[in-house]
C-alpha cells in the first residue's frame, strides 16, 4: 500500500462534461499579442505574463490545465543567455499539451519556432522531470515569447504563485477557471489588488487578478525576496453540488494525516515491535528516550525522499525511507513507548511564510515533531539536525500542530495553529579562546587556540564526525583552523565533543597549538601585534551601496571570545584602549544586538573579553543601519593592532 | 521513480566465460565474514574501500571488423557503517560505449553471514553530463538496500566499444584504497594494440604479458593501492594519477596492415572526414551577406578577421549537443547562423566559413583543454583533444581563435587551451601541429598606479589600472553585467586593496565593450581606518596587494600546482606624508628572483612622498615537483615582505 500525507477528495458532479479543454485555454489566441513596446534602455524585462489555471472534468476525473504565456525583453547578452533555453517542469503524470514559441525583433519581424527539438531529463536529486529545448535565432534586443499548456491531475487545495520577480513585470494576468460547482478562495500578498470573479463569463466560474508595472526585486544578501513579492494563494473552498465547505481546511488534514500516519499493516506492526524491542530504552529519561530513538532511526535507516518508500516493513528490511516513511516510524515508535508527541507541518519561511489566517495546503510542506512534555522540537527528516534544533527556515514561523483526540474508542487528530519559535541566540555559538606568547626574538607568536561551535554552527559537523575517516576529519579540522587563523602554522590539535552522545550536549571543540609569524611585525624599535586577527575573519558590511530590501538573518547567534596575551618582558602597550568597543542596539527596550569588548592587565597578562550576540532576525530597511553598525564593529575589531614599546 | 522500461533496450546476455576464468575466487565463493576484520586491520581509519576493481578489454577481428568489449567489475566494502552515505551506484552508457549487460549485487551481513540480494530496480537518467545541454550519456542509478558495516557491493557491467579509436582508458588508483586491482587486455595478435602507461611508478603495479595461440594478453595487477590525496590547486587527475591509455595502432587483415591510430597522420585523416563536407548543401546567401557586411569597412585582412571573430563571439551563444557522431561532426554553418547557438565545433565552422567567404584563409583545428595532459605525438587519439577552434595564420604569426570565448582579442587564446597542442587542418592531405602559447606576463598583466593620502586614519586614493589579456577580459566581463548592486560589488572586489574596508567611490573605464588587448580604468577609493595610530606614531602598510600568499605547498605535496593563468602584477604607489609628520621607519627592500617566478618590493622617500614599488610575477601555469622547493622559498619571502610597515611620527 502506498501511503501519502493527504487523501484525495471526491469532487465529481453527476453530469459529466466532455470538454477536452476549457474554452479559455482551447481557444487561446496567441496571435493576438504582438504589439509589445521595445525599450532599449532596460537590461531585461518581463513584458507580459498570462497565467491561467483551469479545472475541468474529464468523465468523472477532475483535470487541471495550466497555461503559461510569457514575453521577455532581452536587451543584454546575459539576458539572452538566460532565456535562449527553456526548461519546463513536466512530471511523469503530466502532459505537455501544446507549446508555441516565437522571437520578435525590434523591427517587428516575427520568427515562429515551428518545430522545437524537445529534449527531456530528470533531476536526480529532486526526482523532477523536465522538458527543455534551445530557442533558435535570438539576438540581443529581441523579445522571446512562448506559450505552453500542461495537463495534469489537479492540485487545488492550496498553491502559491509569486507574481513579482527579480526583473520588472509590465503586466501579469492571473485567471482561474473551474466548473460551476467548485468555488475557490483567494488571498493576495504584497499588493492592494484582490482576485475578483468575472460575472460576465458564462461558460465556467472565472476569477481574475490583473497587475501592472510590478517593479523588480533585485537579489540582495539576506533579503527575503519571496516574502516581499506580490503573490496570490488559491484553494478550493466549496463544492456546491454536495454542499461541502472548507474543503482545504486544516481540520481535514489533521484527521487524514493522523490516520495515514497511524494505520499500520500487520507486517508493519510486527517490524516495528521488533525494532522497539532492540532499542533497549526502558530505563532512560523521556528526553534520552527521544534522543536514542532519533539517533537509531537516523543512523540505521537510509533516507531518500525521491526514491524511498513509506512502508515500514520494507524500510526495516533495508529499503530507503521517504520523508513520510520516516514520519510513520517516528510517530508510531513514540506512541508505543509512551512519549507524547505532536506532528507539525509548516512551510519554509524563505519562500512562503505560514499564514495563520488563511488555511491552504501550500503552507504544509515540511515536517517537524513537537514534544509537549519537554517543550522541544525535532526535525524527523534531517540527519544533521537533532532533538532540540530544527532547520532555521522552519522556525520563526507558524505551523499546524496535530494532536491526538480520543472520542470513545475512536482516536483521531485535531489541528491547531501554533508558533514555532526560533532558537535563542545562546543556542548557536561560535566561541574563540586564545592564549598568545611570543618567542624571545619576537619573530613568532605561539598560539593556544580553542574553537567551540554549538547549535547551527555545529549542525553540519557534529552528527557526521563519528562516521568520518581520519583523513576526512583532518581535512575538516584544518579547514576550520585555516578559516579562523589564516596564517597560523597548525601544530598539534585535538577534538572534543565529536561522539554521538555529545550532539546538542557538548560543543564541537577544536584545540590547537600553533605558531604564527604574521601576527607580529617589527616596526623600528617597536612591535606591532595584530591582536584583532585572533578572532578570525568577520562578516563585513562596509559597502556603501544603499540597502533596498529588508534583511532577514537565518538564525540568532552569539560569539564569545577571550584572548590572553603575555606581554613580552620589557615592553608595554601603547594603545590598549583600542581594544574597547561598545556597539549595541536597543529595540523597544530589549538589547537585540550587542558587541562589547573590554580588557584587563594583571602582571604581564593582558586579557581581552569580547561578547557579541544577535537576538533579532528581521530588519526593515530603516533598521538596517543598526545591524550594519554592529556587524561592522566586529569586522573593525578584527583590524585592531597593538603597539608594544620598549619600556 | 523506478522504471523497468530499460529492459527492452538492454540486451541481456549470459556473462562471458572469460570473466569467470579471470576472477574465480570471487564469483564462485561466498564471502567470508572474517574478511571484514582482516580488511579493517589492513586499512585502519578507512570506512569504505574498493575491494576489487577489474577491467577486461577484449579486442577481436570479426569479418575484418574490429570488435571491442569491456567488462568491468567493481566491488566495494563498507568497513564501518556510514549512515548518511548516499548508498547509490551508477552505471553509464553512451553512444560509443554502449552498455550491453549489467548486474548489481549487495551482500549484507545478517547474523554473521552474508546474505545476497540482487538489486533489480534502478532509475534511468538521461542527459547526465554536468555542463552539457544535451548528450547521449544514460545513467542507470541503483539504490542499494540495507547497506551497513560489512556490506559488499558488486557492480558488473559489459560494454561494447563502438569504435576502436575510442577505447576508454583505465585508472590504476582511486580516491579509496583498492584492495585488488586487475586490468586485462586480451587481443587478437593481428591487432597492434599499444598501452601507453601514464604516471606509472615502480613497485605498485605488476605487468605480465603472454602470447598464446594467436592472442596477446597483457595483465596489470596490484594490491593494496593507496588512495590519492586531494590537494589545493591540483591539476585534473590525468596529470598525476597512474593510468593506461590503450591505442589500436593498426589491424592486419589478409596480410595487409590497416592503420587506425598509428600516428597523428592517421588521426588527422579520420578527423578530416568529419569536416570535409561542411560546405555540402549549404545555403550561402545569409552567410555571404553577413560576411560582406562585417568586412565592408575593413582595409586589412587582419581587420576582417577581427571583425568576424568579434561578431561570432558576441552573437552566437554556446549551447552544446553532444550525441553520437554529432559529438564529432560540426553542424552546417547556415544552420548555426540561423539558430544563433552552437557548440565549439558549430561555432568554429561558422567562424571559418564567414572568414572563407570574406576571402580569408583560416583553418579548423582540434585542441585539448587543460583537462588533458597528452600531446598528439604521445597519444594520437581522440583522448588528446576535446575542443575545436579556428587557426588563422598571418605570415609567421598564428592566431588561435576560440569562438566560444568572449571579449577575446585575436592574439589571446582561450585560457583553458594555453600550452596545449592544436591540430590544424591545412588541406585534405596536410596538417600542422602547433602549441598554443601560454600568454606571457607582457600580455596578461595588471599594472596599477596609485596615489594616496590620509584623512584622519582613513586612506583616500586615486588609481589608474591598466590591464591586459585575461585580466582585461575579467574586468570587461564585470563591466558588461547589467547595472546592479552585484555588479558594483564585483568591481569593488576586483579593485580591492588594503583591507575589506576598501570602498570604490567612483570609476571611469576606457571604452567598452571592446575586443582589444588592453583596457584601463581610473578610480577613486577609500580604505576606512586603515592606519593604526598609537601615541604620536602612525603605522601604515603600503603593501596594498596580497596575492599568492595562501598558495603554500605542504611538505608532502604530490601533485603539481596548477594556476589558471600567468601572473604579472605591478603596483606603483605614491603616498603623501601628512603635514606635521616625519618618516620614522621605511621598510627595507624585499626580493626573490627565479627564472619562472619572483617578486620585489621597495620603498623610497622623496620629499613628502613615499614611493612604493611592488612587482609579482609567475611565468608558468604548472609548477611541478622540481620547482617545489624554490616555490616554497618564494612564498616565504613574499610573506616576509608582506609584514612590513611604514611608521610616521608626529
Amino acid at each position: 500500500m502506498k501511503k501519502s500525507a493527504f487523501t484525495t477528495l471526491c469532487l465529481a458532479i453527476i453530469f459529466t462534461s466532455a470538454i477536452a479543454q476549457p474554452g479559455l485555454i482551447r481557444d487561446y489566441d496567441w496571435d493576438d499579442r504582438v504589439d509589445y513596446v521595445f525599450e532599449s534602455d532596460k537590461d531585461r524585462e518581463i513584458l507580459y505574463v498570462n497565467d491561467i489555471t483551469a479545472y475541468d472534468f474529464e468523465k468523472d476525473d477532475l483535470k487541471q490545465y495550466k497555461l503559461w504565456h510569457l514575453a521577455h525583453l532581452l536587451n543584454s547578452d546575459e539576458a539572452v543567455d538566460d532565456h535562449n533555453k527553456l526548461f519546463i517542469s513536466v512530471d511523469e503524470s503530466e502532459e505537455l499539451v501544446e507549446i508555441m514559441i516565437r522571437v520578435i525583433s525590434p523591427d517587428g519581424s516575427i520568427a515562429e519556432e515551428k518545430d522545437p527539438e524537445l529534449l527531456s531529463s530528470v533531476d536526480e536529486d529532486s526526482g523532477e522531470y523536465y522538458t527543455y529545448f534551445a530557442i533558435k535565432g535570438i539576438e540581443t534586443g529581441d523579445i522571446v515569447e512562448y506559450m505552453y499548456v500542461i495537463k495534469s491531475n489537479p492540485v487545488y487545495q492550496g498553491t502559491i504563485r509569486r507574481m513579482q520577480r527579480e526583473v520588472p513585470v509590465r503586466e501579469y494576468h492571473f485567471s482561474l477557471l473551474s466548473p460551476e460547482n467548485l468555488i475557490f478562495d483567494f488571498k493576495t500578498y504584497n499588493t492592494d489588488s484582490v482576485v475578483v470573479p468575472d460575472e460576465d463569463y458564462e461558460e465556467m466560474n472565472l476569477w481574475k487578478l490583473d497587475l501592472y508595472d510590478l517593479p523588480g526585486i533585485p537579489e540582495e544578501e539576506y533579503a527575503p525576496v519571496y516574502l516581499l513579492s506580490a503573490s496570490v494563494v488559491y484553494k478550493l473552498d466549496q463544492n456546491r453540488y454536495n454542499n461541502t465547505r472548507d474543503i482545504s481546511s486544516y481540520g481535514n488534514v489533521a484527521r487524514n494525516l493522523y490516520t495515514n500516519l497511524h494505520e499500520l499493516e500487520k507486517k508493519e506492526g510486527k517490524a516495528l515491535k521488533k525494532f522497539i524491542r532492540q532499542l533497549d530504552i526502558d530505563d532512560l529519561s523521556v528526553e534520552n528516550k527521544i534522543k536514542t530513538i532519533e539517533r537509531v532511526v537516523k543512523t540505521d535507516i537510509r533516507m531518500d525522499n525521491a526514491g524511498g518508500t513509506s512502508n515500514i516493513d520494507e524500510i526495516m528490511d533495508g529499503a530507503a525511507a521517504n520523508d513520510f516513511g520516516l514520519m510513520r516510524i517516528f510517530v508510531n515508535v513514540f506512541d508505543q513507548v509512551g512519549i507524547e508527541n505532536e506532528v507539525v507541518i509548516t512551510s519554509n519561511r524563505r519562500f512562503s511564510k505560514f499564514d495563520p489566517e488563511f488555511e491552504a495546503f501550500n503552507f504544509l510542506s515540511e515536517y517537524l515533531m513537537y514534544f509537549p512534555g519537554t517543550d522541544a522540537f525535532m526535525a524527523p527528516t534531517w540527519f544533521e539536525f537533532r532533538y532540540g534544533l530544527v532547520p532555521e527556515q522552519y522556525t520563526n514561523n507558524y505551523g499546524l500542530f496535530i494532536t491526538e483526540r480520543k472520542l470513545g474508542d475512536f482516536t483521531t487528530g485535531i489541528g491547531k495553529i501554533k508558533y514555532i519559535p526560533s532558537a535563542p541566540y545562546s543556542a548557536s555559538a561560535s566561541n574563540h579562546y586564545a592564549e598568545v606568547e611570543f618567542s624571545e626574538d619576537m619573530e613568532e607568536a605561539k598560539v593556544d587556540l580553542t574553537l567551540e561551535l554549538t547549535g547551527y554552527y555545529a549542525a553540519n559537523l557534529q552528527p557526521y564526525f563519528p562516521y568520518y575517516d581520519e583523513e576526512r576529519k583532518e581535512e575538516i579540522v584544518k579547514n576550520i583552523l585555516e578559516g579562523n587563523m589564516e596564517t597560523m602554522e597548525i601544530g598539534e590539535w585535538t577534538l572534543e565533543g565529536i561522539e554521538e552522545e555529545d550532539i546538542g550536549e557538548e560543543p564541537f571543540r577544536v584545540k590547537c597549538k600553533g605558531t604564527d609569524n604574521s601576527l607580529i611585525r617589527k616596526a623600528g624599535e617597536q612591535y606591532l601585534f595584530k591582536l584583532g586577527l585572533l578572532i578570525g575573519p568577520q562578516m563585513e558590511m562596509y559597502s556603501e551601496t544603499a540597502r533596498q530590501n529588508p534583511l532577514y538573518s537565518d538564525y540568532k547567534r552569539e560569539f564569545r571570545r577571550e584572548l590572553k596575551v603575555h606581554i613580552p618582558e620589557g615592553y608595554s602597550m601603547k594603545n590598549p584602549d583600542d581594544l574597547i568597543f561598545n556597539e549595541t542596539y536597543i529595540n523597544e527596550g530589549d538589547t537585540t544586538l550587542y558587541f562589547v569588548s573590554s580588557y584587563k592587565i594583571e602582571d604581564d597578562l593582558l586579557t581581552v573579553r569580547l561578547d557579541e550576540y544577535y537576538d533579532q532576525l528581521y530588519f526593515p530597511v530603516e533598521e538596517y543601519e543598526e545591524y550594519r553598525r554592529v556587524v561592522n564593529s566586529a569586522a573593525d575589531f578584527n583590524k585592531v593592532v597593538l603597539v608594544f614599546e620598549k619600556e | 521513480m523506478i522504471s523497468q522500461s530499460v529492459l527492452s533496450i538492454i540486451k541481456y546476455r549470459i556473462f562471458a566465460l572469460l570473466l569467470i576464468l579471470l576472477l574465480p575466487a570471487v564469483l564462485i565463493a561466498q564471502y567470508d565474514p572474517e574478511l571484514l576484520d582482516e580488511l579493517k586491520e589492513t586499512y585502519p581509519g578507512s570506512k569504505y574501500i574498493m575491494l576489487e576493481s577489474s577491467s577486461s578489454y577484449t579486442l577481436d577481428l570479426k569479418g575484418g571488423e574490429l570488435e571491442v568489449t569491456l567488462e568491468e567489475t567493481e566491488k566495494y566494502i563498507y568497513l564501518e557503517h556510514i549512515p548518511f552515505h548516499d548508498a547509490k551506484e551508477s552505471i553509464f552508457s553512451s553512444h560509443f560505449r554502449r552498455l550491453d549487460d549489467f548486474d548489481v549485487m549487495v551482500y549484507n551481513l545478517d547474523n554473521g553471514k552474508y546474505r545476497r540480494e540482487k538489486v533489480k530496480d534502478y532509475n534511468e537518467i538521461h542527459n547526465t553530463q554536468e555542463g552539457s545541454f544535451y548528450d547521449d550519456v544514460k545513467e542507470y542509478s541503483f539504490s542499494l538496500p540495507g547497506v551497513k558495516e560489512g556490506s559488499i557491493i558488486e557492480i558488473s557491467s559489459e560494454h561494447s566499444i563502438l569504435d576502436g579509436r575510442m577505447l576508454p582508458g583505465a585508472y590504476l588508483a582511486n580516491v579509496f584504497p583498492i584492495h585488488e586491482l586487475n586490468v586485462v587486455f586480451d587481443c587478437d595478435e593481428a591487432i597492434a594494440l599499444e598501452l601507453i602507461e601514464w604516471n606509472l611508478k615502480e613497485g605498485l603495479i605488476r605487468k605480465e604479458i603472454k602470447n598464446e595461440s594467436g592472442r596477446k594478453r597483457v595483465h596489470y595487477q596490484g594490491q593494496n593501492i593507496p588512495p590519492f590525496k586531494e590537494e589545493d590547486n591540483m591539476p585534473p587527475f590525468k596529470y598525476f594519477l597512474p593510468h593506461l591509455v590503450p591505442l589500436v595502432r593498426s589491424v592486419e587483415e589478409k596480410g595487409e596492415e590497416i592503420a587506425m591510430l598509428r600516428d597523428t597522420r592517421t588521426l588527422y585523416d579520420w578527423y578530416y572526414s568529419f569536416i570535409s563536407g561542411i560546405w555540402e548543401s549549404v545555403d550561402k546567401t545569409a552567410l555571404r551577406k553577413l560576411s560582406d557586411s562585417l568586412t565592408r569597412d575593413c582595409s586589412t585582412e587582419l581587420g576582417k578577421v577581427e571583425s568576424i571573430y568579434q561578431w561570432v563571439q558576441s552573437n552566437i551563444k554556446y549551447v552544446d549537443f553532444e550525441y553520437g557522431m554529432g559529438g564529432l561532426i560540426p553542424r552546417k554553418p547556415d544552420e548555426v547562423l540561423l539558430r544563433r547557438f552552437g557548440d565549439c565545433k558549430d561555432k568554429s565552422t561558422l567562424l571559418h566559413s564567414l572568414l572563407q567567404l570574406a576571402g580569408v584563409e583560416s583553418h579548423l583545428s582540434w585542441t585539448g583543454s587543460r583537462e588533458l595532459p597528452y600531446t598528439y605525438s604521445e597519444v594520437p587519439s581522440p583522448a588528446t583533444d576535446d575542443h575545436m577552434i579556428v587557426t588563422y595564420i598571418h605570415g609567421d604569426d598564428y592566431y588561435f581563435l576560440d569562438p566560444t570565448s568572449r571579449y577575446h582579442h585575436i592574439s589571446i587564446p582561450s585560457s583553458f587551451t594555453q600550452g596545449k597542442e592544436t591540430l590544424i587542418s591545412i588541406s585534405k592531405d596536410s596538417f600542422l601541429v602547433k602549441k598554443i602559447p601560454v600568454v606571457p606576463v607582457t600580455e596578461n598583466f595588471r599594472h596599477d598606479s596609485v596615489f594616496i593620502h590620509l584623512e584622519g586614519r582613513t586612506v583616500k586614493g586615486r588609481g589608474l589600472l591598466r590591464v591586459g589579456g585575461y585580466e582585461k577580459i575579467r574586468l570587461q566581463e564585470i563591466l558588461m553585467r547589467p547595472e546592479s548592486p552585484g555588479r558594483e560589488e564585483a568591481l569593488e572586489g576586483y579593485l580591492r586593496k588594503g583591507s575589506n574596508r576598501f570602498v570604490l567611490e567612483d570609476y571611469e573605464p576606457s571604452a567598452f565593450p571592446d575586443f582589444e588587448r588592453r583596457m584601463e580604468i581610473r578610480y577613486h577609493f577609500s580604505i576606512g581606518d586603515y592606519v593604526n595610530a598609537a601615541g604620536d606614531m602612525f603605522y601604515i602598510d603600503l603593501n596594498l596587494i596580497k596575492r599568492l600568499l595562501g598558495i603554500r605547498l605542504e611538505e608532502d605535496r604530490t601533485s603539481p600546482l596548477m594556476l589558471r593563468n600567468t601572473i604579472g602584477h605591478r603596483l606603483n604607489l605614491e603616498f603623501e606624508v601628512p603635514d606635521g609628520f616625519e618618516v620614522f621607519h621605511l621598510p627595507p627592500e624585499h626580493k626573490f628572483e627565479d627564472g619562472k617566478f619572483g617578486f620585489s618590493t621597495s620603498y623610497r622617500q622623496d620629499g613628502n612622498l613615499i614611493a612604493m614599488d611592488y612587482m609579482l610575477r609567475c611565468d608558468q601555469v604548472l609548477i611541478t615537483e622540481e620547482d617545489f622547493e624554490r616555490w616554497r622559498e618564494f612564498i616565504d619571502k613574499l610573506e616576509d615582505s608582506s609584514k612590513e610597515t611604514v611608521i610616521l611620527r608626529q
